[in-house]
């Protein structure tokens, strides 16, 4: 099964392409957020250069989100009109676990992380074992207060990694015990080809956001109601 | 801080074109002021002094307008923004990117938000009907 | 030729088929006015949330309501702006990827481009040149229309747009957003002579606009009222205001329509469903020998359609984008003074 795999979520943009357990390739761009101009031109780059034509494509693994809203978006809709031209089904996958599981291997606890600003995180729990991730906790902002005692509480060695990884690593290395080590690490297309292996696909995603914008939370703070039902 | 008493719209556009002299690449200009102070006016002639032929408005509705044209350029308004979170929402760390000349109007809405190194400009009205003070300094 | 259509630029997701840029086989449009009048205007974040929740939903919708089906398309076109960047984006990349996987040609819009074209959709017979009043949240311009997509500036606003002056007088007033239909709803019941206020036409031989001084001169009336214990009417400051305005955008186009020697007069925008506005330039333009043509009211707002009608006359010129195509929040308006 022939699989392009999507990702913009952050200052990266990545995609790849696989085929079934294979990564055929990836292309990455680290060059900060110019998603919206560049992302079709990097698919259409990961075709050419292995010979794929759209109609190969069976199925389309695209990163939801946490990270930027609109790099969130512009993945989105990028799958979602590929997916739409060519009968393309996709599968929505966390930006988090794809950081994750570049690190899979890890025998123990893996913690992704990305800066969410004002001192707040995003960040979940994974178990690694043997190169298969068992996710323990759901995606989910924190402050860096509340990371440092999520860390600390883990039963075992605990691996950190982000795109700021090492950064955070410092910031919370002396409580944060069970810390053992961190990789600077980013989201890349072919963590979703891989995943998404194991995934049901449909012709439906839903963003993955973590965090409602600030109208809807000021509004659902003032009366106790949902703006907007995702 | 620099304090400098303003009569005329010519002085602003003066002044503006002093101030493209110091600004480029990676410059953050936050400009404060209440409604009519002529935050925009000072915008619009910077804009020019750099070199921008389109027309400037403010953008009260769009939130953020962009130039390329000879430079990189984003314009904020943060007039409709009552809370940091919003402009983070949409991005706002990706628009200080160090290409980029950034202007925000009502920068003190986000104050926090704003790096160290940033040319802040806080305009008064004067005596008169048509003089402004401009304070400047850099945070 | 069948332009597939997309418009995402502010609070409405639509979604069109046009064909040669004159019928319309399909214009789905989805409208978040109910989400953002809770917050009193247009959230960014969450107008940007709602287009990707439905931008799929209301182009298969499109599809449905037209019986055709993706492969009958002959492109695909987008609104690159002007607007909000993150609307924008949401309907650019989806295009993008669209027209790549269909591999047809793709058509980057310009919103009030689209404005204008809605009057080739309303009218069949309508071609240039003729003259443009286009007058919307956003903009206020007075455009010769020389040839499809060919433009001449004759006068724009300096300050803030049309709609930008009544949705902020609104709010002054207590009314909901969106501000111009309660003000034109709200005039019917005031006298437009009970407020003198002021009527600004800037230099002589201008046909530019300028609403910041009217905007400034209510809130001058409303805190004065309000400082000597005086009772506001505010049917009469609506109707007072609105009076002080349209009269001066009537004024302006019709002196620029004969300026420029053309008999042909076309509206376009959001505010160009004002009762007022209609009213009095219909009036004028009898007076003047001159044919004022308004578009449905449902036209009027943002739509898809226009931007298909818009985009068929680009795909004439073969004025097509590439994958690098991006939103563009203060895109202007292409003039024969400005070719951009």
């Amino acid at each position: 099964m022939k699989i392009l795999g999507i990702e913009s979520s952050t200052q990266t943009a990545s995609v790849a392409l696989s085929e079934d357990k294979r990564i055929l390739g990836e292309i990455s761009l680290y060059t900060g957020l110019t998603h919206s101009e560049s992302l079709m031109g990097l698919i259409d780059g990961i075709l050419l250069k292995t010979g794929t034509p759209l109609a190969a494509i069976q199925g389309i693994a695209v990163s939801v989100g946490p990270g930027s809203f609109t790099g969130v978006r512009i993945a989105m809709a990028t799958a979602m009109g590929l997916s739409r031209a060519g009968n393309i089904p996709m599968t929505g996958i966390s930006t988090l676990e794809g950081i994750a599981h570049v690190s899979a291997d890890f025998r123990g606890i893996i913690v992704p992380i990305q800066d969410a600003r004002r001192d707040q995180v995003y960040t979940a729990v994974f178990k690694g074992e043997g190169g298969r991730l068992t996710r323990l906790e759901e995606d989910q902002t924190l402050s860096v207060e509340e990371l440092k005692t999520l860390v600390a509480g883990q039963a075992s060695p605990v691996l950190l990694c982000g795109p700021d990884a090492h950064g955070f690593y410092e910031r919370i290395k002396t409580e944060a015990t069970q810390l053992v080590a961190f990789i600077n690490q980013q989201p890349r297309g072919a963590a979703l080809c891989e995943i998404s292996l194991e995934r049901e696909f449909s012709f439906e995603i839903r963003p993955n956001y973590v965090r409602r914008s600030q109208a809807e939370r000021a509004y659902f703070k003032e009366f106790g109601v949902h703006v907007l039902n995702d | 801080m620099v304090e400098i008493r303003i009569e005329s719209i010519a002085a602003t556009e003066k002044f503006a074109l002093e101030l493209t002299k110091r600004v480029g690449p990676g410059s953050i200009l936050c400009l404060t002021g209440d409604l009519g102070a002529g935050k925009t006016t000072l915008v619009r002639a910077l804009l020019k002094g750099l070199g921008v032929r389109e027309v400037v408005k403010s953008p009260t509705y769009t939130l953020v307008n962009e130039y390329h044209v000879p430079r990189l350029i984003y314009h904020f308004d943060l007039y409709r923004i009552h809370n940091p979170w919003e402009v983070l929402d949409i991005g706002f760390d990706d628009y200080l990117k160090p290409e980029a000349i950034v202007i925000i109007e009502w920068a003190d809405r986000i104050e926090e938000l704003i790096p160290k190194g940033a040319l802040w400009i806080r305009l008064s009205y004067g005596d008169t009907q048509t003089s402004r003070i401009f304070k400047v300094e850099e945070s | 030729m069948k332009i597939l259509a997309i418009e995402t630029s502010c609070d409405e997701t639509s979604v069109a088929i046009v064909e040669d840029g004159r019928r319309i086989l399909a214009n789905v449009i989805d409208s978040q006015i109910e989400i953002h009048k809770k917050f009193g205007g247009v959230v960014p974040e969450i107008a940007s949330r709602r287009h990707i929740e439905k931008i799929d939903e209301v182009l298969a919708e499109a599809l449905k309501a037209s019986g055709l089906v993706l492969e009958d398309m002959d492109a695909v076109a987008v609104t690159k702006g002007p607007g909000l960047v993150g609307a924008l984006l949401v309907g650019v990349n989806y295009a993008k990827a669209l027209a790549y996987g269909l591999g047809k040609p793709l058509i980057g819009v310009n919103h009030i481009d689209g404005h204008i074209a809605a009057n080739y959709l309303a009218f069949e017979t309508l071609s240039p040149p003729f003259m443009a009043l286009i007058v919307s949240g956003g903009h206020s311009h007075i455009v010769e229309v020389l040839d499809y997509g060919v433009y001449r500036l004759m006068g724009q606003t300096r300050d803030d747009a049309i709609g930008e002056a009544f949705d902020k007088v609104a709010r002054t007033l207590g009314y909901g957003y969106p501000g111009g239909p309660y003000i034109d709803d709200a005039s019917k019941r005031g006298d437009p002579e009970a407020i003198s206020f002021p009527r600004t036409y800037l230099e002589k031989g201008s046909y530019d606009f300028s609403f910041s001084g009217i905007k400034s001169a209510v809130l001058n009336y409303l805190n004065q009222q309000q400082m000597k214990g005086l009772e506001v009417v505010k049917e009469d400051v609506a109707a007072s205001f609105q009076e002080a305005v349209v009269e001066v955008v009537v004024q302006k186009i019709i002196a620029a329509t004969l300026t420029a020697g053309h008999r042909i007069l076309a509206v376009a925008g959001g505010v160009a469903s004002n009762s007022r506005l209609r009213e009095l330039l219909t009036r004028e333009g009898e007076k003047h020998q001159l044919k004022v043509l308004f578009p449905d009211p449902l036209l009027c707002t943002d739509n898809g359609a226009m931007i298909g009608a818009a985009a068929y006359y680009q795909s004439l010129e073969k004025d097509y984008a590439d994958l690098s195509l991006n939103g563009i929040p203060n895109l202007q308006l292409r003039t024969v003074d400005n070719l951009r």
